[in-house]
């Protein structure tokens, strides 16, 4: 650490800060590695136990294991790994050209398209799975009926989204904005040199597309795809609202009905060991992608050196393509789920918008009982709480954690950061599950409440805000902080005057994210929800398991105008900053 | 005009030569390019404001030429070469590349049906292939079209190009296990490699360390000339132009400012500008006293001294206006005079000189020259010795230089007086 030139002050400043750096290198492995450390642990022991831990530490046993004898469980893998898989090839080809169009040509309405596709954040993975099961379902769908009507393609197509192919589709939608955001900045980096001297090897513009640039962005994409599997891996919503007619089951809606079943007790051993077979799936892909990236360091070449922007000119006709295609992405990502959501808000009863009767008796009755009811209200104050705690706590830990992390390099530090980016192989789900059975089992009063909430989310959503706040950290360079140091400032004071203010639009970026995913969560929230930490999450999977559409649509309308609302607001702050 | 140069004395690296092409295997015949009255704007800024970059710009290159495109940066060369390249449409005018027309009116050919060699600034090498499949690329491309060539024949190609550019065995290797000469030599190899005849530089020596740099100069013109290719070549550095070049043209602002073989431009720039690009020249603001046919007599601002220049007797100046008096530093010889004024003393240069005296402001010890800087009235004279001055600073000087090494320019923007009848060189050689 001491340097010879700065050897007189370092000197004077080391202890002190060596001591300080150790006890929160020390606190912060402490609580990483808690966090992580106890879901794993339930899962691992119930997998292996004749009981529930809560009973009390039971014998070893592999009874639980039955499970992978019975029939249905290899269906189950095949249609958890179609599900995850066809969403992501979904999810790829609804972003990766709508990234091309609007990072690497001259599109017009670049900046509106890209706002339309990043609100697609606001849409929940559940709203979302409704609206398009009342959209495009065989016996209900809206567009089912619309193209039934039709005469001779409806003898042709019969449009069913409660399939395992729907599933993949609404999958795939779900993942638009988050791979868009992963891939983009990526596809914008490839230097126009690059491209233009393929041209100039006489290459058209397909095979420079081929040859150039996919190539490049490969790792990106790549990473892109294997976090959004993982993702998927553990999203329930939307197999269980798609797939509930049908009965397809996948992992995570497994996982969940083995939580909470219908009838009897919740059985936590068999739910442990289709969590483990969750990680182990999660645990091959992420090898996966390490195996592939390993050889990625000649990828570093990259945005080295000059950077030339360039924006291929489109032809008229390829305009026109490009122009539909962002259409099409944003009217099934928005425009179409929010329709029929709105639509169903308004009918007392869910009636498809095939025929007249359907706009016959519209009111606004669904938002004037969600204005009465107290249930209601006491939802809302534990959504805003659990949101902006979980939000605000989680961008603080990942600040520190991050900051440790990119700064000191010691043993310690290397496996806190391995402990902070685990949880992404933890899917969703089954990290709600496991923090469950935890404090069920642990003397701690907060099984119920809004503190599991937020150790829950906390948790879940540490390793992406680390992603987010991490490049924020590595781009300052530490001299700024040495010489606020070294001016006679203190630690916490060169923290909250220099550190910080640099930190603010990547901690705020992050903050936004994590607050649109926590609110619009629905997997975490229904395994640990209760009457009182109830979020809009578990209350509107409360209503599609009771079938009221009405409440669902108009809460969810509620819900998504919100986010909306906020999305816009930072993307107007972003774009007004830089 | 192709190759027909005197040798060159004032280039930087004297161990260049400048022979014909010897008798290459390879030797192929390089392609023309015409260009004219091309015309080139982009839209700019928050403004949306319209800015020509190229202006009415036309020059040929014969077949083999060594061109250069020489200018500040910002007016308008590379936007100039990636017209020819086919990266840029231009606005108006025509582009012949051989016996085609790339680029008129009715016609606009993408660069990838060109057929040209480009070496970019950036060398634009793709980081994710190995040297040799950035080498073979454009084969690949080309029997993409014509499935003549064989994987065999790719081979051949290419370990002999990389031979060319000095890469031999390295092949294998990933881009960025390179240096950036050696990318840069990967990035010249797969230029040159599909035969083209026809080469495209745009500055591909300002990444690189100014020895290398020196080194590649060379070497560039040398795998230029001996595969026959024309070469058009862009950079900033004035000494590279010289160094290399069959042919310069200047641009300044979109517009060519002057071209000429590189001696012709150097030793008789036609504006102030092209003087003061090409280096090494004191500028000194003046007013033309009167005209001898090839002499003019001029006084210099602020010092109340006149010298003697000779121009060409067909160049237009107009007597009695303001003018910039130009002198190369290394046509400047420099003796010491006796304190108070007395310069009848021993001198270096021939009796028809200029001479003024003035006082050493500086002198600066630069390796294998000294700068020297003498005021002489209002004005500050740059010049370099070659040798240990016997001056230092504060002491009286002459300095001295001859009138057909100096050069008078008119001010361009200088307002044309009503007082002051412009006077044809006809007029003034009548007179005499
Ligand atoms: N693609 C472009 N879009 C807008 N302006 C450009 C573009 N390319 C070049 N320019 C402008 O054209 C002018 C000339 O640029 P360039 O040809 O690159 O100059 P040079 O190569 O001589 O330095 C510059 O002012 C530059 O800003
Ligand atoms: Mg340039």
């Amino acid at each position: 650490m001491v340097t010879e030139t700065h050897a007189p002050v370092r000197q004077r400043v080391a202890p002190r800060r060596g001591a300080a750096r150790k006890y929160s290198i020390a606190a912060a492995l402490i609580l990483v590695g808690y966090l992580i450390l106890s879901p794993l642990l339930q899962v691992v022991v119930n997998a292996f136990s004749d009981r529930p831990l809560y009973q009390g530490v039971g014998h070893f046993s592999l009874e639980p294991w039955t499970l992978l004898s019975e029939p249905g469980t290899w269906t189950l893998l095949t249609n958890t790994v179609a599900f995850a898989f066809g969403a992501v090839c979904m999810g790829l080809v609804l972003s990766l050209p709508a990234a091309w169009i609007l990072e690497r040509t001259d599109i017009a309405g670049r900046r509106v398209w890209r706002s339309l596709i990043l609100c697609g954040l606001g849409m929940a993975p559940g709203v979302t799975a409704l609206a398009w099961t009342l959209l495009g379902s065989g016996t209900i769908g809206a567009i089912t009926l619309t193209v039934e009507r039709i005469p001779i393609l409806g003898d042709l197509v019969d449009i069913n989204i409660t399939t395992l192919f729907g599933m993949a589709f609404v999958g795939g939608i779900i993942a638009v904005p988050t791979m868009y955001t992963l891939i983009a900045p990526n596809l914008r980096r490839v230097s126009g040199d690059l491209e233009e001297a393929s041209y100039v090897c006489k290459a058209s513009r397909l095979r420079t597309a081929r040859k150039i640039i996919l190539p490049l962005v490969q790792p990106a994409v790549l990473g892109a795809v294997i976090m959004m599997a993982i993702i998927m891996l553990g999203t329930f919503d939307i197999p269980a609202i798609v797939g509930s007619a049908p009965g397809l089951q996948v992992f995570s809606s497994r996982l969940y009905a083995e939580m909470t079943p219908q009838i009897g007790l919740p059985n936590h051993n068999r739910a442990a060991v289709i969590g483990l077979l969750m990680l182990i799936l999660a645990a091959a892909l992420i090898v996966l992608y390490t195996r592939a990236n390993g050889k990625s360091t000649r990828y570093a070449v990259v945005s080295a050196r000059s950077f030339r922007l360039t924006r291929t000119a489109l032809s008229r006709r390829w305009t026109a393509i490009a122009q539909l295609y962002l259409a099409v992405v944003v009217t099934i990502a928005l425009v179409l789920p929010m329709a029929i959501l709105v639509l169903a808000s308004l009918q007392p009863f869910y009636q498809p918008p095939a025929d007249s009767a359907a706009f016959s008796n519209l009111s606004l009755d669904a938002y004037a009982q969600l204005l009465d009811a107290r249930n209601v209200r006491r939802m809302v104050t534990n959504t805003v709480l659990v949101t902006l705690l979980s939000a605000t706590l989680t961008m603080f830990v990942a600040v520190g954690v991050g900051w440790l992390v990119t700064r000191i390099q010691r043993p310690s530090t290397s496996l806190l950061a391995v402990l902070a980016f685990a949880p992404i192989a933890i899917p969703g789900v089954l990290l709600g599950a496991a923090i469950y059975m935890t404090y069920l089992y642990l003397p701690l009063p907060i099984s119920g409440s809004i503190t599991i909430m937020v150790i829950a989310y906390l948790t879940n959503y540490l390793p992406f805000s680390m992603i987010a706040m991490r490049s924020g950290i590595a781009q300052m360079h530490p001299s700024l902080e040495e010489a606020s140091l070294m001016s006679g400032a203190t630690g916490a004071k060169t923290f909250l005057r220099v550190t910080g203010p640099l930190l603010m639009p990547a901690f705020m970026a992050g903050w936004i994210w994590l607050v649109a995913h926590v609110m619009r969560d629905m997997n975490i929230a229904p395994v640990l929800a209760s009457p009182e930490n109830q979020t809009i999450g578990a209350f509107l999977w409360q209503r599609i398991q009771d079938g009221n559409i009405q409440q669902f649509s108009a809460l969810s309308v509620c819900m998504v105008t919100v986010l909306l609302a906020l999305i816009l607001t930072w993307q107007r702050m972003s774009r007004e900053e830089g | 005009m192709i190759w027909s140069r005197s040798e060159s004395t004032l280039d930087a690296t004297p161990a260049k030569t400048r022979e014909a092409p010897r008798g290459s295997v390879e030797s192929h015949p390089g392609k023309t390019v015409e260009v004219a009255g091309l015309y080139k704007s982009f839209v700019l800024g928050r403004n949306r404001e319209r800015v020509d970059v190229l202006r009415d710009i036309s020059f040929d290159v014969g077949s083999g030429e060594f061109l250069t495109l020489l200018g500040p940066s910002g007016s308008g060369k590379s936007t100039l070469l990636r017209c020819i390249a086919g990266l840029e449409s231009p606005d108006d005018g025509v582009i012949r590349i051989g016996d085609e027309s790339v680029a008129d009116k009715r016609r606009f050919v993408p660069p990838n049906r060109r057929d040209i060699g480009m070496v970019f600034q950036s060398y634009a090498v793709w980081p994710h292939m190995t040297v040799s499949q950035n080498v073979a690329y454009p084969l690949l491309n080309a029997r993409a079209r014509s499935t003549r060539r064989s994987s065999m024949n790719v081979d051949r190609d290419v370990n002999r190009t990389l031979e060319t550019v000095g890469l031999g065995g390295y092949g294998g290797r990933g881009v960025h296990e390179l240096s950036g000469g050696q990318q840069q030599r990967v990035a010249l190899a797969r230029a040159i490699i599909s035969r083209s005849g026809l080469l495209l530089l745009d500055e591909p020596l300002s990444n690189l360390d100014s020895k290398l740099r020196r080194e590649m100069r060379h070497e560039l013109r040398q795998i230029s000339k001996e595969h026959g290719l024309t070469s058009i070549y862009v950079t900033h550095d004035q000494f590279e132009a010289l160094s290399m070049s069959d042919r310069i043209l200047l641009m300044r602002d979109g517009r060519i400012e002057q071209q000429g073989e590189p001696e012709a431009i150097y030793g008789s720039p036609d504006t102030e500008f092209v003087a003061g690009f090409l280096g090494n020249i004191n500028l000194i603001p003046a007013r033309v006293l009167e005209r001898h046919g090839s002499v003019v007599i001029a006084e210099l601002s602020g010092t109340g001294e006149t010298v003697r220049v000779a121009i060409p007797r067909n160049k237009e100046l107009n007597v009695g206006e303001k003018a910039t008096l130009g002198i190369r530093t290394h046509d400047i010889t420099i003796q010491e005079a006796a304190e108070g004024g007395d310069s009848s003393i021993r001198d270096e240069g021939a009796p028809h000189d200029n001479r003024l005296t003035g006082r050493v402001t500086s002198l600066q010890f630069l390796g294998e020259r000294w700068e020297v800087h003498v005021q002489v009235g209002d004005q500050e004279v740059r010049l370099f010795r070659y040798r240990n001055p016997d001056s230092s600073e504060g002491h009286l000087v002459n300095v001295a230089f001859a009138p057909e090494r100096a050069f008078i320019f008119q001010d361009r923007d200088a307002p044309h007086g009503a007082a002051t009848e412009p006077l044809p060189p006809s007029s003034t050689e009548k007179r005499q």
